[in-house]
């Protein structure tokens, strides 16, 4: 860990029972009459968007754009812009999963940098503080996290690439963590979103960017989705609040902490053979932290105690605690695959041998293999990609 | 910390180390050739002083650390003072512990961006001392002493450089041309020499058939 490191905030959570009910007044608090609602069908046919309007009454919006591909891309960014100039809107609520944040991050962007297209903003750190655009968040899974990172990946069109895009400019102004958006997530969906949250939380906590702050988070989250992952999966409402805002705190650990080499691959996979995102995190989040494991021995220890308990960390030797921890993991992740049928071989995902030189590419090429606390190889990453092929 | 004109200098060798390193070290040739063609990066201290222009041309690499107007560049990596600068470039830290530090902006695609800094990293494999290195680089082997590096950063010339193996690929070049058209020339000629056969064999029948023919006539009037 480096003796410098800066740390981000400024996000307000508001969390718990009937959260969504205080909606009106953060938006009068944030100076905003006409906002407009972001959202993707999924959520309208499932009837979630419904749930959201009624609970945020007397809330209305007279523009909406609910069509948010699962990909967010710059085309849709730009015109989101022009709808929001063309109807004078004065500020962004965005109700939905990781890509429909992303899509309403980068409209912010656009918006307060007052440009016409975002990819000359792509970079990290890169944009000046710009107009104020009031920007909150609804997230309707419990994963990304994103509704408190600086983060946003969006696909340029033309080139056909993802451009990461890293500022605090990103950032809402404020989230709500309802349960009443996440109540109804089937189980598989829960699980992969609550495994992804704890890779952030795990990586985050051993990467080369940690910081004393992030660390906190990040081992809070741990101990809430251990706790509470398999009583959510049985349908405990308390548990699955919980994990909701475990996913929030690993999103705030990793914003400011960063990851490592199981979100680069992680990312190339979804790239390349459209594995979901949460699903990738489970496949490969073993295999790779037994990669890192000569490196984070010391944070792997640490961790026991958080996704086990006091007696378990302490019968267990110092010297075997990081291993430990590894296979405490192991069997988490069988049991919630065993309970939900997902499937975690690549070749389930349609892969086949010629592929994997491309994702070693792209998962080399990764913004995330560079706060990995060990430098990656591309042997290092084709001997993952087989042990999961 | 190095003053601005040091780290340009410091700068300066990095980018003729890069143009040595791309022709002569494995792994650096295969970054430099992954790298998109025409690419522009700039290297630069917050506030506009250039630290180093690279640019990536076909197989050619050029630099230059005056600032040149309009270079249009399609990464800028700043660094967020002279002490980042120095801290980085010397080896106080490494080029990803530095990102982590948040010493170096960048604007352009991240991507991209990375594999510059595995470039950086194989140059400072080479320019620094394993002392320096050890703090934020694996233990790797060197495919040749670092003292070739040294000698050519210090005296070589990095146009004649790339203009000398550029002419070594072309003569490979045409080697494996004129190799490949003396294959194709076998080639032809046998096709060309089946052809003349086939055309002797198609004649000889012919012959063959008129021989048969004035026999027959022959006999045939023998027998008249």
């Amino acid at each position: 860990m480096s003796n410098y490191f800066e740390f981000n905030g400024q996000v307000k959570v508001c969390c718990g029972e009937n959260a969504l009910a205080n909606l009106a007044y953060e938006l009068d608090f944030l100076n905003c009459k006409n906002p407009l609602l972001l959202s993707d069908e999924g959520l309208v046919a499932c009837g979630t968007l419904d749930v959201f309007k009624k609970a945020v009454k007397p809330v209305k919006f007279k523009t909406e754009f609910t069509k948010i591909p699962a990909d967010s891309s710059t085309l849709t960014i730009n015109q989101i812009a022009r709808l929001y100039r063309n109807n004078k809107c004065d500020g962004i609520v965005a109700v939905g999963g990781g890509s429909v944040i992303d899509t309403a991050k980068g409209v912010k962007l656009v918006l307060s940098q007052n440009c016409e297209d975002i990819i000359t903003l792509s970079g990290n750190e890169i944009v000046k503080k710009g107009n104020n655009v009031a920007f909150i968040v609804v997230p309707t899974t419990c994963g990304t996290g994103s509704e408190v990172t600086a983060v946003a990946v969006i696909k340029d069109v033309k080139t056909k690439t993802k451009l990461e895009f890293i500022s605090s400019e990103l950032l809402p102004d404020c989230c709500f963590l309802d349960l009443k958006m996440t109540q109804n997530l089937p189980a598989k969906l829960l699980v992969s979103t609550a495994i992804d949250a704890l890779t952030h939380s795990v990586e985050a906590y051993s990467s080369l960017q940690k910081n004393p702050i992030s660390d906190v988070y990040a081992l809070g989250a741990v101990k809430l989705i251990a706790g509470n992952l398999l009583d959510a999966l049985d349908g405990d409402n308390v548990a699955k609040s919980n994990l909701l805002l475990a996913s929030n705190m690993a999103g705030l650990a990793f914003s400011n902490s960063m990851v490592g080499i199981v979100h680069a691959i992680g990312h190339a996979l979804g790239a390349v053979l459209n594995v979901p995102h949460g699903v990738a995190m489970m496949m490969l989040i073993v295999p790779c932290l037994r990669f890192n494991k000569d490196v984070n021995h010391v944070e792997y220890s640490n961790l026991l105690l958080y996704l086990t308990n006091e007696d378990t960390f302490a019968y267990t030797k110092p010297n075997e605690r990081a291993t430990t921890f590894i296979d405490k993991l192991e069997e988490l992740i069988t049991k919630v695959q065993e309970k939900t049928g997902i499937e975690l071989k690549l070749t389930d995902y349609g892969a086949t041998e010629k592929e994997l030189d491309l994702i070693c590419e792209k998962a080399m090429n990764d913004g995330a293999s560079v706060t990995n606390n060990k430098i990656l190889t591309r042997e290092d990453v084709m001997e993952i990609l087989k042990e999961i092929f | 910390m190095a003053s601005f004109f040091v780290l340009k200098t410091i700068s300066k060798l990095l980018g003729k180390a890069l143009v040595y390193l791309k022709e002569k070290e494995s792994l650096a040739k295969k970054e430099f050739y992954s790298l998109p063609t025409n690419l522009k990066v700039s290297m630069q201290i917050f506030g506009g002083k250039t630290l180093l222009e690279i640019y990536k041309k076909e197989n050619r690499l050029t630099f230059s650390n005056k600032n040149k107007e309009e270079f249009n560049e399609e990464i800028k990596i700043i660094f967020k003072n002279k002490k980042s600068a120095s801290a980085c470039l010397l080896g106080k830290f490494g080029v990803r512990e530095s990102f982590c530090r948040h010493d170096i902006l960048l604007s352009g695609n991240i991507n991209t961006a990375i594999i510059l800094v595995r470039l950086i990293e194989i140059a400072q494999k080479y320019l620094l001392p394993r002392v320096i290195t050890k703090k934020f680089l694996p233990k790797t082997p060197k495919e040749f002493a670092s003292i070739k590096l040294y000698w050519f950063v210090l005296f070589g010339s990095a146009n004649k450089l790339q203009s000398k193996e550029n002419n070594k690929n072309n003569n490979k070049i045409e080697v494996k041309k004129t190799k490949l058209q003396k294959k194709k020339e076998t080639k032809e000629e046998i096709n060309k020499n089946k052809e003349k056969t086939a055309e002797i064999e198609i004649i000889d029948a012919e012959n063959a058939e008129n021989v048969t023919e004035i026999e027959e006539k022959s006999q045939n009037e023998e027998v008249l």
